[in-house]
């Protein structure tokens, strides 16, 4: 059963309680609401990251682009 | 009051030494007996109580507390999924959430989770800039409707057993109960050299994003282990600021 640890600073008490079913639940769901965040954000940075070596890919062959995307400002190292 | 120099031959009189005592930090047990042992309260004394652990000056008007004060410090003597400050005093205008911290699972790294006064609703929003040792530039990531703030990153099992991480997240004006939202913001991470290494900024507002814009004070904190378990070890401090 997971625990949490609940530091009382009224009291100074510091103690180890078992999570109840509703709390397990929560717990859960919280952790699975930032994984999707966590997920979505990953993915994004990894799409712009993929769009950014393709561009760098594709500037190395066609010079007229790589002046384009050297004066928009892109990168075209792949970073 | 004039600010004491000593000379040669310094005549030492009740005066000077009141003088010499008023411009040096005076200990003491507690308020109550500082009170009873300063008869004539001075602009600009710093004293400091044995009882809280805390310097404090005087402006004139009342004693406040010098700097960043310790409100609660823990050590896990064993895992714990989640830590829950509670009764947070609203002595002071902002907080700072301290976390050397390593989650058990066989990852890179996981979030610490924020929560704040145990509110699960889609009230947290987050903008993420982040920093990684593994290709890639650094980005600029966002997310809102959550249920929690993912306000600090720690490293997992995946690195060196013995190597802990996390941060430090400023709480802005978290004990102000006419305000509808709180602002977070941190720095944290971990870099494992010739492995993996992820920084990160973040900002985070609480209330904002689809909230129910009710002011209050936050009174309590949770840091949740985005997976798994907070190893053995792992800790966490609060302090004040801003009286």
């Amino acid at each position: 059963v997971p625990q949490r640890l609940v530091v009382d600073i009224a009291t100074g008490a510091q103690t180890y309680v078992e999570l109840d079913p509703d709390e397990a639940a929560d717990l859960e769901a919280t952790r699975a609401d930032a994984a999707q965040a966590r997920a979505t954000e990953e993915a994004a940075l990894a799409a712009r990251d993929a769009a950014r070596t393709e561009l760098a890919e594709r500037a190395a062959l066609s010079p007229d682009l790589a002046l384009i995307a050297k004066a928009m400002g892109l990168p075209l190292d792949g970073s | 009051m004039s600010f004491i120099t000593v000379a040669p031959g310094q005549t030492i009189t009740a005066s000077w030494g009141n003088t010499v005592r008023d411009q040096l930090v005076s200990p003491f047990a507690s308020a109550s007996a500082r009170t009873s042992a300063i008869s004539a309260l001075v602009e600009g004394m710093l004293s400091y109580r044995s009882d809280e652990k805390v310097f404090e000056g005087y402006n004139g008007t009342s004693w406040l507390p010098v700097g960043w004060i310790p409100i609660a410090s823990t050590t896990l003597g064993s895992a714990a999924a989640s830590v829950t400050f509670n009764s947070i005093p609203a002595t002071y205008k902002n907080l700072v959430v301290v976390a050397l911290a390593k989650s058990a699972p066989a990852t890179n790294f996981e979030d610490i989770l924020l929560r704040f006064n145990n509110d699960s609703g889609t009230n947290y929003a987050n903008i993420n800039v982040t920093a990684d040792n593994t290709g890639g530039a650094p980005a600029l990531l966002s997310g809102s409707s959550q249920t929690s703030a993912p306000i600090l990153r720690m490293p997992s099992s995946n690195l060196n057993s013995t190597i802990f991480g996390g941060g430090f997240a400023f709480v802005l004006g978290y004990s102000n109960s006419s305000m509808s939202n709180k602002n977070v913001f941190s720095l944290s991470g971990n870099g494992d050299w010739g492995n993996v290494g992820q920084f990160r900024m973040r900002g985070c507002s609480w209330g904002a994003g689809g909230g129910s814009f009710t002011a209050s004070a936050v009174t309590r904190i949770d840091l949740i282990s985005g997976n798994g378990n907070f190893v053995t070890n792992s800790s966490f401090q609060l302090y004040g600021f801003g009286a």
